[in-house]
């Protein structure tokens, strides 16, 4: 039995049909679905546990308390950071960008430089428009001239005495391209440049190492990771989170304060103003512990083995263009892909009335697909419940969809 | 199929895709949604819309919506052209349209509006329809006093 058949069942939603058939899913780059386990964790900690953390004296206070910071461990386990104190928790990967474009925004001077690349999702372009806007700094982006990868000559060249920061994707959403992110984090650090990986779509797919990759900054959501929505992680290295001021004020995050200035409370609590998402955290920690249980590397393996699958069955199809790195090299859990004379929208309406749930856009990486030439591509995604059965269920439908349109 | 008749036909057959050889008015939109890109091109001749042709890079709704508009406001006086609202392209759609694909049927009556703007034309009016709060009903989607559309800019593309 693979992967997918044995887990399914861990998943309620799957069991639904829609349009009258069963439901296959593959839109789990937008965001996953969540196992049983992590649903259930929630209703506990809802119906026994809840309480405001850190300041409530009471039972409850300290039952929620402990569930919140164990959710901290269980992330800094999952992501091979060193302490408890580099887990940052956020509303999702969105959020933690944007923080970091503003901890590192203030410390931006004019001429300043801020690297991106083609490939961002937008999640990861508009932050840094913002922060070179605020502060007189200059965006620069490394091109995807073959469509497929970063160009790393480019990078080199691009890469100067005025990056202050290096803000990359660990994968693409759209292309699946896995970047060699410790490499780039090595030269940009040679180069005296922070590094943010924006690492959504590669945090529920690939087994993290924090230390490895050496990145100062990593983001990604618990929603796209069988979590809940509402949750993110920021990731911070130590030694940079202490020597950066915080962006948002409030409780929580302060230790002792006056009417005119206040002293910060330590980390990783400094970054955390304000009542944090208990429910999301712990939600996070249940979906965490199960793929620790299935093990990470096994869902590499069986989601670029459908991934593969997907590539090809899609690419043997009259019409059909497949984006992204050649079949047999490592990718991303996502397949994104075009039927010639078919708008992605409609062939994503199409699909769905045959149960198949698939995305249709621009993936919010407009400059990437400019960079392509097209308006947006259909995109299948996988997780760790999808089958083989399911990507053929695809590759036949998208073979009818001329004839539907 | 999911798509009714029409849509299919005038996706695959339009009958007013096009450009006018130096139009009077002329209006180009995005959907921030999905990327589609339409543009209306209008000849007008003592105030009224002699002809009217559309391109762009849109979905099947998109294209025959606008397709079905400007059937419906061609020989048309401006100010008529620019009062037209969703229920009658869809009418002529002949196809129930999902709350999130609204925007579609909707963009090319913006794009016309826009157009017909500089002629003194209602742009900010309600076009009837856009992406309607789930909790209406079905059956009230098509009623004209819907909101109008939010943050359509009125930028002169030409």
């Amino acid at each position: 039995m693979t992967l997918g058949e044995l887990c399914r069942a861990d998943f309620p939603i799957l069991s639904r049909t829609v349009n009258g058939h069963p439901l296959a899913y593959l839109d789990s780059a937008a965001s996953s679905q969540k196992p049983r386990q992590v649903i259930e964790a929630i209703q506990r900690y809802y119906e026994r546990s809840h309480a405001n953390v850190h300041r409530s004296i009471h039972t409850l206070g300290e039952e929620a308390t402990e569930l919140y910071e164990g959710a901290r461990d269980a992330v800094c386990g999952f992501i091979g950071a060193r302490s408890r104190e580099e887990v940052l928790f956020t509303r999702g990967t969105t959020e933690a960008i944007n923080l970091v474009a503003q901890l590192v925004g203030r410390t931006l001077r004019p001429a300043d430089e801020v690297l991106v690349t083609e490939m961002e999702h937008h999640s990861n372009l508009i932050p840094w428009q913002m922060a070179c806007r605020d502060h007189g700094a200059v965006l620069r982006a490394v091109p995807v001239p073959d469509g497929r990868h970063l160009d790393l000559d480019a990078f080199r060249r691009l890469l100067g005495g005025r990056t202050r920061i290096v803000a990359v994707t660990h994968v693409s959403n759209v292309l699946g391209t896995i970047n060699p992110v410790a490499d780039l984090v090595r030269e940009a650090h040679a180069a005296g440049a922070l590094v943010l990986v924006d690492g959504a779509q590669a945090a529920p797919h690939l087994a993290l190492d924090m230390v490895a990759l050496g990145a100062d900054f990593y983001a990604f959501s618990g929603h796209k990771l069988l979590g809940p929505t509402g949750i993110g992680v920021l990731y911070g290295r130590k030694e940079v989170l202490e020597r950066l001021e915080p962006a948002w004020g409030g409780g929580e995050m302060i230790k002792e304060v006056w009417i005119d200035h206040a002293q910060w409370n330590d980390l990783p609590w400094r970054f955390e103003p304000g009542t944090p998402p208990i429910a999301g955290a712990v939600g996070l920690a249940a979906a965490v512990e199960y793929l620790d249980k299935l093990g990470m590397p096994r869902v590499t393996v069986h989601e670029q083995e459908l991934t593969r699958r997907a590539q090809d069955a899609l690419a043997a199809i009259p019409g059909v263009t497949v984006y992204g790195p050649p079949s047999g090299e490592g990718r991303g859990a996502v397949v994104a892909f075009n039927v010639e004379g078919i708008h992605p929208h409609d062939g994503a309406a199409v699909l769905d009335e045959a149960g198949i749930a698939v995305r249709a856009g621009h993936h919010c990486a407009q400059p990437l697909m400019k960079r392509l030439g097209i308006a947006g591509t259909l995109r299948a995604s996988f997780s760790v419940y999808n089958t083989a059965a399911e990507v053929e269920r695809l590759a036949r439908a998208v073979a009818t969809l001329p004839a539907q349109l | 199929m999911v798509y009714s008749t029409v849509i299919r036909d005038r996706f695959r057959h339009p009958r007013f895709r096009g450009r006018i050889v130096e139009p009077q008015a002329a209006f180009e939109d995005v959907n921030p949604l999905c990327g589609d890109r339409i543009r209306i091109e209008c000849r007008i001749e003592h105030g009224t819309l002699s002809d009217a042709r559309h391109h762009g890079d849109s979905c099947a709704i998109c294209a025959a919506s606008a397709d079905v508009l400007l059937e419906i406001v061609v020989g048309r006086a401006t100010e008529e052209a620019a009062a037209v609202l969703a229920a009658a392209v869809l009418e002529r759609l002949e196809a129930k349209i999902r709350p999130t694909r609204m925007r579609c049927v909707t963009l090319p009556i913006s794009v016309l509006r826009g157009a017909l703007a500089s002629l003194g034309g209602h742009p900010d009016e309600p076009v009837g329809e856009e992406a309607p709060p789930l909790r209406r009903r079905p059956d009230e989607r098509l009623r004209e006093e819907a909101p109008p559309p939010p943050g359509v800019p009125h930028v002169k593309a030409t």
